[in-house]
């Protein structure tokens, strides 16, 4: 017996220091022989794998013989949970993509406004804190948008797009007693966007100034979002969320709808991405998120597209900034991540289908002023940390059954101990 | 923490110990309705072992299915399904180099368990023979360290690596999973070599071996029990750890446990099943094959471990 | 060596040679008391510094906050449902795992192949990774997973395990059973077979049943294994993370985060690090206190054993 287990340890030790021995082959240590390294953490998702991170690149790659780009991938926790603990661990990376700068982020963020293509890219000012600009995004990402099924809204006899929320309620209804499984949500992340895109373009259409106002506690959850909450509780009562959404996760409620399974899906415009890509889809359109009757001019919540910051904490600034030139300026590099994640921008076309080219509509036809954040906000309209997690939650209690004037006391209560 | 103290032998006495228990169910025949109780009792167990190794079952099948063979039917056997096309994905798969994995989680057990013993045998040795208050003073020091969840340190521990230099290395990471063996370690060595006659000692001493020298040739074979049983624990934490490799070491660091890889991997498509269950899979089966082999000296290691402590 | 030296002549005895003789015992001792105090004790006091700040983990300045965080961390509900979905997994988690642990014990003590192969069976999950028997469960408990297509066959419709709110914090408490009561079994299985068999042959002579002598002889005499089970499990379950992470994420609705779970959220992804030590600090205690306090009193339990 004691020999087995002498044997049984020194095998496990020479099969550990050959495996070793594997990997520290291959593990480079870069900057070697003066090539600077660039580390870039970004999201990695179906649509952006890592190949195609690291295809993205080597132009830039091929360029610049002296840049070695290495593309970290956060893993399931995201880039947004994932850069606070590796500043914290003094790990953090040169760039840093997806993450939209706040105040709390600001200092570690390195100003970017000698850059011009900083300060005249997409929606720069309104990402711009204290007039310095700390992020370089690629185009528009629409999030009020409900996509629907073309086929569903025949059967059910809807022949012309909602254009305020009680039309999109009756649609709803009509879409019911025609069989059809009315609203597509999921329970991971994606459950508030349906509740957002209900509830957003009412809201900021008549308080432009609603975050601002919300984070210093001068209004509250129950008296601007308490019309909506009880919007969706009635929806849910009614049937038109079905309660086992909470069951699915985003890819597989995406792919439900993909292929016919329901009506309306709320969702941003990068589903046009995914939507160009499936095969043996069904006929899908969109219209834009309506407010109620009476609002003049609905929001439209957009955020940046692929925003990219460089961090003080770099050694390699100046390399980090021509990777991001590169990555918001070249034409192909900011044709291919609109194309591949659906999102637009004006003088970067690529090749779209009928879906794309009704999205470009809707960006054609907004106004700048109507853009409004959404979720946790960005730039100067911001709320507490924690919103965007603590929305979701009361959405899925929602549709769980919870009342609707107990969630609207859940997010007051949690306003007031978060700001208070 | 109160023990049986048995006068024991350092060798454990062998599990097979004869206890009347196993008898009776043999001449249950002869007791009243005691038929019964037995039917019971194996039905029970059986449904028990069902319960137990179903799941293990089904993640075996369903690696070789794709995913609407695994929805509609996942307890099903599928011989024309059968593919291997999602093990080889799993085995070659850009996120997660499983042998890799293996490989530095191996390493890391090993090293974890040499640095733990080789620090944690000498203080147990001279807490069990010291008799003053400081030693029982380290004793409680070290087994107050049971009390403290690993996660309440490894926050700040952060801290203390990153001023160390050590942050984001290997030895970083061993570092903190040796201390965190300690606690036990040194209580269950501690408790053993109390038993241990102090003969041993003065023959030793005897010797002219100075104490360091006396303890790691004439003490330290004696303990092999324990040692056997410490490993096993030990080894079965730190292959399985999670969260301390996955705050220590940072995807800069390149490095994946069988754990952190495969949170890597399944994590954000826990729902995509023909990446999932091969992938859980081939993270699961280095384990189990050598648990199976190494059974009975894994639970006897353990149940004499606990006999002594 | 001598070890009880009268205490005149230890006075007499110069200091280096005093020394001399205490060499080998720092020597053997120093390093483990070393990595202890740099892993252990140092971060324990950074975390109670910290848990006074409002630091958020890499900026240059922050404020010390006295007892906010702490406050806080009584008066969010958020940290306030963590810590009663904790203390409830704590407790229905020991008390399960020991439960079962004894009555599987109990009935395959003997020493058959049969019994030997049943005790490989049970204990098994323990050697996996909590994080992938999560993972695992996960899959087999989804709406479209194994158990609800068994279901499905026998007819009844699909169970929400994961997605409602109560069945998703049952489930969660019965995956860590099944994984956990292995290693409760194997320390009771150890304390049954040490119980001399002569006490069994006495209370068989004495006419008592089986059921009897489980009562009167094995459960008394294994209670030190008993308190054994009953600290590692509760001290065990208080940090439960891996398998929640995997299992829901904390979901749905967050209803099943746990302590831990909020901790390393708070320290990192909200970048709250002074709010997560505090966090840490009050768990930190009350480990400390739940352990000690189920010892002591076990203790009074052992010493009537023990008469």
């Amino acid at each position: 017996m004691i020999k087995h287990r002498t044997l049984a340890s020194v095998g496990t030790l020479t099969v550990a220091a050959l495996a070793l021995t594997g990997c520290a082959g291959s593990d480079d240590d870069g900057g070697s022989g003066g090539t600077t390294e660039v580390s870039m953490l970004v999201n990695v998702t179906p649509n952006l794998t890592e190949e195609y991170w690291n295809e993205l690149v080597k132009p830039f790659e091929d360029a610049n013989p002296g840049i070695d780009v290495v593309v970290q991938n956060p893993g399931a926790e995201g880039v947004a949970a994932a850069l606070p603990r590796l500043l914290t661990a003094g790990d953090a990376p040169d760039v840093v993509q997806s993450l939209p700068p706040t105040t709390d982020l600001a200092p570690e963020l390195v100003d970017l406004s000698q850059y011009d293509w900083a300060t005249t890219g997409p929606l720069a000012d309104q990402y711009s804190i204290d007039g310095k600009y700390y992020m370089a995004g690629i185009g528009f990402q629409l999030q009020s948008l409900w996509f629907y099924n073309k086929t569903a809204f025949e059967e059910a006899g809807i022949t012309a797009v909602p254009a305020t929320v009680e039309e999109l309620t009756a649609a709803l209804g009509k879409l019911k007693d025609a069989g059809w499984t009315p609203v597509q949500t999921g329970g991971d992340w994606m459950t508030s966007h349906s509740l957002q895109a209900l509830g957003l373009p009412s809201i900021v259409g008549q308080d432009p100034d609603w975050f601002a106002r919300m984070s210093a506690g001068e209004a509250t959850f129950s008296d601007t979002y308490g019309d909506a909450v009880a919007t969706y509780a009635d929806w849910v009562a009614k049937g038109y969320v079905p309660k086992d959404a909470l069951g699915i996760k985003y890819p597989d409620a995406e792919q439900a709808f993909l292929s016919g399974k329901s009506a309306i899906y709320p969702m941003g415009s990068w589903f046009a991405g995914t939507e160009a890509k499936a095969e043996d889809k069904a006929e899908i359109g969109v219209f834009r998120a309506p407010a109620v009757d009476g609002v003049a001019s609905p929001a439209m919540g957009a955020n940046i597209a692929s925003p990219y910051s460089i961090l003080q904490a770099s050694e390699s600034q100046d390399a980090a900034a021509k990777l991001v030139e590169f990555l918001v300026t070249d034409q192909d590099a900011v044709a291919s991540q609109l194309e591949v994640d659906g999102n637009f921008r004006d003088g970067y076309e690529y090749e779209m289908d009928d879906l794309g080219k009704e999205l470009l509509q809707i960006v054609a036809d907004t106004p700048a002023e109507a853009y409004t954040p959404t979720g946790q906000g960005y730039g100067e309209r911001t709320l507490p940390t924690g919103y965007s997690d603590e929305i979701n939650a009361q959405t899925q209690a929602l549709i769980g059954g919870t009342p609707a004037d107990k969630v609207d006391a859940a997010m007051d209560d949690w306003f007031a101990a978060t700001i208070g | 923490m109160a023990t049986t103290t048995h006068p024991t032998t350092p060798v454990p006495p062998p599990v097979a110990s004869g206890t009347p228990a196993a008898r009776p169910a043999s001449r249950a025949r002869r007791r009243p309705a005691p038929g019964v109780a037995t039917i019971l009792k194996w039905v029970v167990l059986g449904l028990g072992a069902l319960v137990m190794l179903v799941p293990l079952y089904i993640m075996v099948i369903n690696a070789f299915k794709p995913q609407d063979a695994i929805i509609s039917s996942p307890l099903a056997i599928t011989p024309d399904t059968f593919s291997l096309e999602y093990l080889q994905a799993a085995l070659t798969s850009e996120k997660f180099n499983v042998v890799k994995a293996y490989g530095i989680t191996l390493l890391f057990v090993a090293l974890v368990n040499l640095c733990g013993i080789a620090l944690a045998a000498p203080v147990a040795y001279v807490i069990a023979r010291g008799r003053s208050r400081w030693h029982l003073g380290l004793l409680l020091l070290f087994v107050s360290g049971l009390f403290i969840p690993g996660q309440v340190t490894l926050i700040p521990v952060v801290f203390v690596l990153r001023v160390l230099g050590l942050i984001n290395t290997i030895p970083g990471f061993i570092l903190f999973e040796t201390a965190a063996t300690l606690p036990v370690t040194i209580f269950l060595f501690a408790a053993y070599l109390k038993t241990v006659p102090r003969d041993i000692d003065e023959a030793a001493a005897l010797d002219g071996a100075g104490k360091i020298r006396a303890f790691w040739s004439c003490v330290f074979p004696i303990m092999r029990p324990v040692v056997a049983t410490i490993v096993v624990l030990n080894s079965i934490s730190v292959w399985n750890d999670f969260v301390s490799p996955q705050i220590i070491l940072g995807p800069s660091s390149g490095i994946y446990t069988v754990t952190t890889g495969v949170y890597a991997a399944v994590g954000e498509f826990s729902t995509d099943y023909t990446t999932v269950f091969p992938t859980l899979l081939l993270a699961v089966s280095p384990a189990i094959l050598f648990f199976v082999l190494m059974q009975r000296h894994i639970i006897g290691g353990l149940v004499a471990g606990a006999t002594k402590g | 060596m001598a070890t009880t030296v009268p205490l005149a002549r230890a006075r007499r005895r110069p200091a280096a040679r005093v020394w001399r003789d205490r060499l080998p015992g720092i020597v053997m001792g120093g390093p483990a008391v070393l990595v202890f105090l740099a892993m252990f004790i140092v971060p324990m006091f950074l975390a109670f510094v910290l848990s006074l700040t409002d630091w958020n983990g890499y900026s240059l300045n922050f404020t010390f906050i006295g007892l906010e965080n702490y406050a806080e961390a009584f008066r969010n509900p958020r940290t306030v449902d963590a810590a009663v979905f904790t203390a409830v997994v704590a407790f229905c988690g020991t008390v399960l795992c020991n439960a079962v642990g004894l009555f599987i014990a109990a009935l395959i003590a003997g020493n058959s192949r049969a019994n030997t192969l049943l005790r490989t069976i049970f204990f098994y999950p323990y050697i996996i990774s909590a994080l992938i028997i999560g993972f695992l469960w996960s899959a087999m408990l989804s709406p479209e997973g194994a158990v609800n297509g068994l279901l499905g066959h026998l007819g009844v419709g699909p169970v929400p395990f994961l997605t409602e709110v109560a069945f998703a914090k049952a489930s969660v408490i019965l995956t860590i059973v099944w994984s956990h009561f292995g290693f409760n079994m194997i320390l009771f299985l150890a304390g049954i077979k040490s119980v001399p068999t002569e006490y069994y042959e006495a209370a068989t002579v004495d006419g008592a049943s089986k059921w009897q002598q489980f009562r009167n002889v094995t459960l008394p005499l294994i209670a030190p294994v008993f308190t054994v089970n009953l600290v590692l499990t509760l001290v065990g379950l208080l940090k439960v993370y891996d398998i929640v992470l995997a299992l829901t994420d904390g979901g749905p609705a967050g209803s099943t985060q746990t302590i831990v779970y909020q901790i390393l959220r708070d320290s990192f992804a909200n970048s709250e690090l002074g709010f997560g030590a505090a966090q840490s600090v009050v768990l930190l205690l009350v480990t400390a206190v739940l352990g000690l306090a189920v010892t002591f009193a076990r203790r009074g339990a052992e010493k009537k054993v023990a008469d």
